[in-house]
């Protein structure tokens, strides 16, 4: 993805248009900075009574760090937030396939029967590992095979 | 836009600053600072070797101070005091003793030291490394920030910097702040992005916070504040914590607890110092600021909005409250003043150091030679050498003090300086230093009896040695206001004829002044001390020691003995008769370099000031109508010429509604002329080349009447019953009293000084007189050599003889007068009683 089509830089990028367009012309060396520093750790430096330094100043006079911080936060949440309502709709369209695989629906999708050796392969572990005979953890795995493949 | 609004807080006056009166020119002077620095740095290697040689005490343990207990006893001495010490006998017995005992410990402080020096050095190189990572910076580009690089330099050549420092920045500050930092020559300066911002939006706040940091690099602040800290740091995770884990886990109980205590103590003292004098350095480039441009544009409305420092922060803080900067920005008068208090801590500084000192080399020396006993001559020589050096940087800290208070004084109209009040303070803090750093040894045997073995005084001497070290303080007071007076009478002398110079050079002439002054007191003490002296300090004890080398410089000043005392006296006397011979030629008068002012390249190297008004507005009028002159008539080059002619506007913007400044003054008050240029040199030393002279012959001619009493007296024989002293002193006065009349009555003013110099030549012609008569007749009986130079060394050191004589010839004088008025009001009253009687 091309820095520029990042969408907390581009945000910020807005804001700083909009609040502050003097910034503006500082805007790329500040996102350099941000890159390298992205959790902002250097947003507070020079307000201590630094020796050598010109004294204390407490005033903020520069709001792109801020908005570049606050953008990268936002843009975060926000795509916390739709990846969270993705993965729930992606959940039930899976738990629905997988349901009509079990049915052995007339429109289920049918399941590749390298995979279905797979699935086979797993049963039978976990009923050997479960103590049981190898002739009967065949069965099962057989059986379970059987009802998630072709008629 | 910025997320503050600071405009509404910028009520900063530009009449304020315009009418203020001229401001005095503190870069004109040697600072201070630098030799407090110095002290600073001393101090903390001081406390370093004793620190560990302490924790070396207590790591060896008990048994070395059985064994040392052992061997005095073996000895039959009772006690390690001072007096033990410096007998003849038990001395080099004792010396023996302490050797054996001290080893062990100078390994520790060998170590120690090394320690300190390793860890600052290290510290030093790490620092500007860490400093960038904590700030996160990265060099500044011509990509980052267009036109910013160009306006740095700009502004370091404004300031005036042979090469322009590495600007680094940290794009995501979001707070205005700078920091200038690096060493020997590789300066940095760090900003923040809101800074670098500012150079776009208010670029005259820039300027000033830019200028600033600038000027900590212009001022020489850098390199010596980073040795400082660096020195600080190391003894902070070096020294300080090894005294401290070593005297917890070792104490005894609660009485160990005191010298922990006193130490740390002495550390705050030390933070304290030294904030306080980063302190100063924030003026001083404040200051500078103010110097380069218009305060008010820029550097007065900065200090306006920072935030202010807490009341409980001030003596801690590395800035000034911004109100007294602001203050500072209007007058400097404040930088010529030397509080009591930073004199007392000055001279508390000096003396420990000079108790400390001589401990550490005194006992490297000892262990590294094995001397035995007092005579030993190394030995000796560090101890009464090392803490001479010390004290002279002391003295010479304050000598610069006085100076500029004095420089103050004359050019603020007044005649005092306050040298009595920083004299008696700075000799306070020499005498409470050392008795603050004693004070365990002094207290701690009155509690414990085993530790009154080890206690450098006897407890029950305290009754008597605290009122000694009293009167010493009192006599060192005493010496200390003698030798300060004398620095501010010559810098009283040397001011107006720096005013009348065309190319003011205060500063060589400071350091030259001083440099002579040292000259006189180093070869002065050391001949006391050498001769005559040591007795005295062994028996002061050790308050005494710093007291008895002041005391001491006195009398050496005003009795020296022989040739190096003369050429010593001459340098005394040579230097504030200086400016009386130079007052003679007239030169342009320029008085800049006096003020702060803008521009300094101008009244530097304007040739006729005065003709044209000297108004700044007169000036910018002059260079603006012919700026395309390859070289105008300042003799500035064509590439200089745009950057006076924007200083010329700035000047004119600041200062156009008054008349130049120096000139101001010089129109509402003249200037007081030299006291010494009254004094006519010329005809005291004739007069004292003559008295000189005719006093060797007379002297030659009495023959061999008196030596023999004189070399009785010299080689410790009973005399034969003639007051020989007193007939040498006699005829000494008699000499002394007439050349002291006559010189009294030859001018107006200044009689004391006049006949002092008049005397000290004819006393100086005799002594190398009668060297040159013995050169000349080898064979001729050495019998009357020493009443030759007895009565010289009175003649020389002629102050006291010559009270008398400027006392009589000052009652004559005024007398003369009164007589005159009291026969005319006799005749007047006679004349008027006639008529009545008549009738």
């Amino acid at each position: 993805m091309n820095e520029d089509e990042r969408p907390e830089i581009e945000l910020a990028r807005e804001v700083v248009g909009a609040l502050a367009p003097a910034e503006l012309p500082l805007f790329p060396a500040m996102q350099r900075a941000f890159d390298a520093d992205p959790k902002g750790r250097g947003i507070r430096t020079g307000t201590g009574d630094a020796i050598l330094g010109f004294g204390m100043s407490d005033a903020a006079t520069l709001l792109t760090p801020i908005v570049l911080i606050a953008a990268k936060q936002a843009v975060t949440f926000m795509a916390l937030e739709i990846g969270k309502g993705l993965a729930k709709e992606v959940a039930s369209d899976i738990s629905a396939r997988v349901r009509r695989l079990i049915r052995r629906d007339p429109d289920r999708e049918p399941f590749d029967p390298a995979l279905l050796a797979q699935v086979r392969s797993i049963a039978e572990s976990v009923a050997l590992k479960s103590k049981l005979p190898k002739k009967r953890a065949a069965a099962l795995a057989d059986a379970i095979v059987k009802q998630l493949g072709p008629k | 836009m910025p997320l503050s609004n600071s405009s509404g807080q910028n009520d900063v006056k530009a009449e304020a600053f315009a009418q203020s009166w001229p401001r005095l020119n503190p870069f004109a002077f040697v600072a201070d600072t630098d030799l407090q620095f110095a002290v600073i740095v001393v101090f903390i290697a001081g406390m370093t070797g004793v620190q560990w040689g302490m924790v070396g005490a207590r790591i060896v343990g008990v048994e070395n101070v059985d064994s040392f207990a052992a061997c005095l006893q073996s000895h039959l001495i009772d006690q390690m005091s001072v007096f033990a010490m410096y007998d003849k006998v038990t001395g080099p017995l004792l010396f023996q003793c302490f050797i054996g005992f001290a080893s062990p410990t100078l390994q520790y402080m060998s170590a120690g030291l090394l320690l300190l020096a390793g860890a600052a050095l290290a510290i030093f190189v790490v620092t500007p490394a860490w400093i960038r990572h904590r700030w996160r910076a990265c060099e500044i580009t011509d990509e980052d920030v267009p036109g910013l690089l160009q306006q740095l330099s700009c502004l370091a050549g404004q300031a005036g910097l042979r090469h322009t420092p590495v600007f680094l920045w940290n794009p995501l500050g979001i707070v205005p702040a700078s920091v200038s930092f690096g060493g020997f020559g590789r300066h940095r300066v760090v900003m923040t992005g809101a800074l670098a911002f500012q150079s776009l939006t208010e670029p005259d706040a820039f300027r000033a916070v830019m200028l600033h940091e600038l000027a900590h690099l212009r001022n020489g602040d850098v390199t010596k504040t980073m040795l400082a800290l660096a020195v600080w740091r190391a003894f902070l995770i070096t020294s300080l914590p090894a005294y401290f884990a070593v005297s917890f886990v070792t104490n005894d109980g609660v009485l160990d607890l005191i010298q922990p205590i006193m130490f740390a103590g002495i550390a705050v003292m030390i933070l304290l110092m030294r904030n306080g004098l980063l302190r100063v350095r924030e003026l001083y480039a404040d200051v500078r600021v103010s110097s380069w441009e218009c305060p008010e544009q820029g550097i007065a409305r900065q200090l306006s909005v920072l935030a202010p420092v807490a009341k409980w922060r001030r003596l801690l803080s590395p800035h000034p409250s911004p109100p007294r900067r602001l203050d500072l920005l209007r007058s400097t008068d404040p930088l010529f003043r030397f509080g009591s208090w930073q004199a007392l801590g000055l001279g508390a500084a000096t003396g420990v150091l000079a108790l400390l000192i001589p401990a550490l080399f005194g006992g490297f020396m000892a262990a590294r030679s094995n001397v035995v006993g007092s005579g030993g001559f190394g030995t000796f020589a560090v101890l009464l050498a090392s803490p001479l050096v010390v004290v002279v940087c002391g003295l010479s800290t304050a000598g610069i003090v006085a100076w500029r208070s004095q420089f103050q004084a004359v050019l603020r109209g007044r005649r005092s300086a306050g040298v009595l009040r920083v004299s008696f303070a700075f000799s306070a803090g020499l005498s409470l230093g050392p008795v603050g750093l004693l004070t365990p040894n002094l207290v701690l045997p009155l509690f414990d009896a085993d530790l009154a073995r080890y206690a450098v005084l006897p407890p029950e001497m305290l009754a008597y040695v605290l009122p000694a070290a009293a009167s010493f303080a009192f006599l060192l007071g005493c010496a200390i206001t003698i030798y300060l007076g004398w620095i501010a009478a010559a810098a009283y002398a040397w001011t107006p004829v720096l005013l009348r110079w065309h190319r003011p050079g205060a500063v060589p002439v400071v350091t030259v002044g001083l440099a002579c002054a040292l000259a006189l007191m180093v070869p002065l003490v050391g001949i006391r001390i050498w001769y005559t002296a040591l007795p005295q300090l062994v028996r002061g004890g050790s308050v005494g020691i710093v007291a008895a080398v002041y005391w001491l410089s006195l009398l050496g000043t005003l009795f020296p003995q022989n040739l190096v005392a003369c050429v010593c006296l001459l340098v005394l006397w040579a230097w504030p008769l200086a400016p009386a011979v130079l007052s003679k030629f007239s030169s342009a008068a320029t008085r800049g370099w006096a003020w702060l002012q803008l521009p300094a390249a101008l009244t530097f190297d304007r040739p006729d000031r005065s003709r044209s008004g000297s108004s700044s507005a007169d000036l910018s009028g002059e260079l603006l109508d012919r700026p395309d002159q390859g070289q105008d008539d300042l003799g500035l080059a064509s590439g200089h010429l745009s950057r006076v002619q924007s200083e010329v506007e700035t000047a004119a913007q600041c200062y156009a509604p008054s008349a130049h400044p120096a000139d101001r003054v010089h129109e509402e008050r003249s200037l007081p002329s030299p006291p010494l240029a009254q004094l006519r040199p010329g005809r005291a030393a004739l007069l004292g080349l003559l008295g000189g002279a005719f006093a060797s012959l007379w002297l030659h001619s009495l023959g061999d009447q008196l030596p023999v009493e004189i070399w009785r007296s010299r080689a410790g024989l009973p005399a034969s019953g003639v007051p020989v002293h007193l007939r040498m002193l006699v005829a000494a006065m008699l000499l002394q009293i007439p050349i002291a009349i006559l010189a009294t009555t030859a001018v107006p003013r200044l009689r004391f000084l006049h006949a002092v110099l008049a005397i000290n030549v004819a006393g100086v012609v005799m002594t190398f007189a009668v060297r040159l008569y013995f050169v000349a007749h080898p064979n001729l009986s050495h019998g009357s050599f020493p009443i030759f130079e007895d009565i010289s060394m009175v003649v020389v050191g002629g102050v006291a003889a010559a009270l008398p004589g400027v006392v009589a010839t000052q009652i004559l004088l005024g007398a003369l007068p009164l007589l005159s008025r009291w026969i005319a009001g006799q005749a007047h009253r006679a004349r008027r009683d006639e008529p009545s009687n008549a009738t």
